[in-house]
């Protein structure tokens, strides 16, 4: 997809079916909500696929069933593998525990993602709610001429019109200043707000906050491409359930033609949307909000805002606009909210309209679409990731306290994935440098094979959510990049967490 | 709308065996080859012995004894006894051949009593030291039970690329843990990965003992080297000794021949000399399978090369205790 189609909004990307209702009007999608089932969106391209067909022909609950059977049919084969090996586990000590562990925390992501899981903006909802809520959009932007208008103008062709769309300029230098001024001459729901010397994007965004008025606070960065009924997939959600407090989005890359690294980010992203978060949702405890596009109710994150444009770490401020920190105020609120609003009780975000902390759901919505532009070159990336990684450890250091009252499956995942990151690159280092200087160049073969499982089954569930789709076979080789060469940054990110830069992502 | 609640009804049911049996499967293996991997440890009931066999047994005790130690070499212990594997010996034999070591007065010898009796300490008449070579799972699931019994200590001279490799044949390294630390067992080195027979010439297709036969290299077309056969030989012992230590064991005093193998059958003649010097700087002294075995002589002290009494499927406790009572013949009566 080209950029000038994106903008125009003629031909929708060929990776999304949603947008396909954008057109419809709002009554006849909250109606083809009321049925629709997590895999609905698949429909209009699996129908010629007889299981999917026949599939949708089911009720709710027979359709889950049939789901729980093929997945376990699925994860047959490595039930086995694992029934063979667990009575060695000792033999092998951490090793043998390890292998064993990837293998069933895989099966039973897999099982939360793809029974358990239910899309939250699929669910009924009165069409009467679709527009009456205001909602405050922010987009903070630094020195993107190229990118921002496109952006600008998929949030306000959006099919909800009730916006109001703050955008922070915080200190750009280029062009960005006037082509804001330009769009917003001509739709009034712009407020661009422009700061002449550049303070940060949290703090830039929380600016803007102080004066947005809307129920609900949608975030989305300079970069990405909003499908049409985003929006509207977001306020459904919330209309239907008042206990939402925070909701993800599901974004894939604008620029997956660009080259072999954003196709393989491009398929990556789906897997950690529609698989990792979509099993975080299944038990209402998203432990990321991701930034292109993050929703919240604004009672669940407004008295939090000054604690975030604040958030310092290890003795000095942490400038990482982290959406990961932002859910964690609305996952942990009940254990630390009133202890963070104490520290800024003063500040007119706390003081003029305080909330009680609840225990709010954060959910991931498959359904409500976004295209952020991904890192084209390999340098960018791992910028990337590096700053992904270090507000990674800033907020492991947050949740770990709290993060196991939500529960014990999203305690499981939580703590199982913190587990994970910190012992991969000890598992790569004994399994790629390590054991083969010591002539055991099995124990590297074992392990590159079990990498290569890994990815097939993730490559296996791309192939699922995306039928027809042959880009799947990136999934094992973005598994593999990963897990020899990104598992490392998480020390480099801990040895620089003290070096920090502005940044959109 | 008539046949569809039946339908899904169905389909639910058909969905529910589907899971119940892709969840049950595995569980019912798993559990299966749990218990079939971990050694449970099997009682043998106590033997009866004759009493005629009791009464020369006990007239053997009553004797001055060899004031030599005596090595007896068992194998795997099976209930199974397969006609080609020789050397397997029943549990119920073993408790009754244990049963004879005691009633004729046997005390046993860990490695350190027998390394101090090398180096000129003296050990108690009728001393034995009982060994068991390759490290298989009958050792812990029969003989432990039985050692105990009689307050018996004993030798497991383990291959140590083969530990946990084969759950069925196999000792694991959690189980030569849990049998060095009852104090019962000594592990030592029985060749890392040389219990094995390799190719000693293409025109033959000749094999040989790992240790003593000189390598046919098929890519090559020639044997190894003697530097190669030199490396490779050492290589393994060096393995086998540095795994047992790595695993937090004592290191090996005793090395076991694999096939009894010490000098025969080679394609050079020059290899069980160097083997023997390959073996000497690494440990105290070589145990191997002789048909003439007795009580060790300060000869076999000298080499450094022990001489066992081998005990196969067949023997029984009163052709043992011949053997061990002749064995101790010649130094007996030199003593008296």
């Amino acid at each position: 997809m080209t950029l000038a189609e994106a903008t125009a909004g003629v031909d929708p990307p060929a990776q999304t079916i949603t947008i396909e209702h954008a057109s419809a009007d709002a009554t006849s999608l909250a109606a083809t909500s009321l049925d629709s089932l997590s895999l609905g969106h698949l429909r209009s391209v699996s129908d010629r696929r007889s299981i999917r067909s026949w599939m949708h022909t089911l009720d709710g609950r027979t359709e889950r069933a049939v789901r729980r059977a093929l997945l376990a049919l699925a994860v047959f084969p490595a039930l086995i593998l694992v029934a063979w090996r667990f009575p060695h586990v000792s033999e092998r000590g951490i090793i043998g525990v390890y292998g064993i562990a990837v293998i069933l925390s895989t099966a039973s992501i897999f099982y939360l993602a793809f029974v358990r899981y239910r899309d939250p903006a699929e669910m009924a909802v009165p069409p009467t709610v679709l527009g009456e809520r205001l909602v405050s959009f922010f987009i903070p932007v630094k020195n993107e001429q190229d990118n921002i208008e496109q952006c600008v103008r998929s949030v306000l062709d959006s099919t909800y019109r009730n916006i109001e769309l703050f955008v922070i300029d915080d200190g750009s230098t280029d062009g960005t200043r006037a082509v804001l001024e330009r769009i917003a001459d001509c739709d009034r729901r712009l407020t661009v707000l422009c700061l002449d010397v550049s303070i940060g994007k949290k703090a830039a965004l929380v600016t803007a906050a102080r004066h947005a008025s809307g129920e609900y606070f949608v975030f989305t960065d300079s970069d990405c491409w909003l499908a049409p009924d985003a929006i509207v997939k977001c306020i459904a959600a919330f209309g239907a359930d008042p206990e939402l407090g925070g909701m993800s989005g599901h974004a894939r890359a604008l620029n997956a033609d660009h080259s072999f690294l954003t196709r393989i980010q491009d398929v990556w992203y789906d897997g950690q949307f529609s698989i990792s978060k979509a099993a975080e949702s299944s038990f209402g405890s998203v432990s990321c909000v991701s930034g292109p596009l993050a929703a919240f109710r604004r009672e669940a994150i407004i008295n939090y805002l000054p604690a975030w444009a604040s958030d310092r770490f290890v003795g000095q401020p942490f400038l990482f606009a982290t959406d990961r920190q932002l859910t964690a105020y609305v996952l942990g609120q009940q254990w630390v909210g009133e202890k963070l609003k104490a520290l800024h009780a003063d500040d007119p975000l706390v003081a003029d309209e305080p909330h009680e902390p609840r225990a709010w759901k954060v959910l991931y919505a498959r359904s409500a679409r976004v295209w952020t532009n991904v890192p084209e070159s390999p340098r960018s990336f791992l910028r990337q990731q590096v700053r992904w990684k270090k507000s990674f450890i800033r907020n492991t250091a947050f949740n770990s306290s709290w993060m196991w009252r939500r529960g014990p499956v999203p305690a499981a995942l939580y703590y199982g994935h913190v587990l994970w990151v910190t012992l991969a690159p000890v598992m790569v280092f004994l399994h790629l440098v390590w054991w083969p200087l010591h002539g055991y160049y099995l124990l590297t073969a074992l392990y590159l094979a079990g990498v290569a499982v890994k990815g097939l089954a993730w490559g296996a569930a791309y192939r699922v959510q995306n039928p027809g789709d042959p880009k799947w076979i990136y999934r094992p080789l973005m598994t593999l990049i990963s897990a020899v060469m990104l598992s490392w940054l998480i020390i480099w990110s801990a040895l620089t967490l003290r070096r920090s830069v502005w940044s959109r992502g | 709308m008539n046949g569809r609640p039946a339908k899904e009804v169905v389909v639910r049911s058909v969905s529910a065996l589907i899971v119940f049996a892709a969840v049950a499967v595995p569980v019912g293996a798993g559990w299966r080859w749990m218990r079939d991997a971990v050694p449970v440890t099997r009682s043998t009931p106590a033997a009866s012995l004759d009493v005629a066999d009791l009464a020369d047994y006990e007239a053997f005790a009553a004797g001055p004894g060899a004031a030599a130690p005596v090595i007896i070499s068992y194998h795997d212990i099976s209930p199974d006894l397969a006609e080609e594997r020789s050397y397997d010996v029943s549990p119920t034999a073993l408790e009754e051949q244990m049963a004879m070591l005691k009633a004729a007065g046997f005390v046993s010898l860990t490695v350190d009593q027998l390394v101090g009796y090398m180096a000129g300490e003296s050990v108690p008449p009728r001393s034995v030291l009982i060994t068991f070579d390759d490290g298989t799972k009958g050792v812990r699931t029969w003989a432990d039970k039985i050692l105990e019994r009689h307050g018996f200590t004993a030798v497991a001279f383990v291959i140590t690329g083969s530990v946990g490799m084969s759950p069925h044949y196999y000792l694991s390294w959690n189980d030569l843990h849990v049998l060095h630390d009852s104090g019962r067992w000594d592990i030592q080195a029985h060749t890392h990965a040389g219990h094995v027979r390799v190719p000693a010439s293409a025109a033959t297709g000749d094999v040989g003992a790992f240790l003593l036969t000189r390598k046919w290299l098929p890519a090559e077309e020639r044997v190894e080297t003697i530097d190669e056969w030199t490396t490779r030989v050492s290589t393994d012992m060096d393995l086998s000794i540095s795994r047992l230590t790595d695993e937090g064991f004592p290191t090996p005093q005793l090395f076991a021949h694999p096939f009894a193998a010490v000098s025969v059958p080679t394609n050079d003649p020059s290899t069980p000399a160097l083997l023997a010097g390959i073996v000497d700087e690494r440990f105290v002294a070589s145990v191997a399978n002789t048909p003439d075995a007795t009580v060790l002589t300060p000869g076999d002290i000298a080499a450094g090369h022990l001489p066992r009494v081998a005990v196969r499927s067949a023997t029984t406790a009163h052709e043992l205790f011949d053997r061990l009572a002749s064995a101790s013949a010649p130094l007996s009566e030199a003593a008296s």
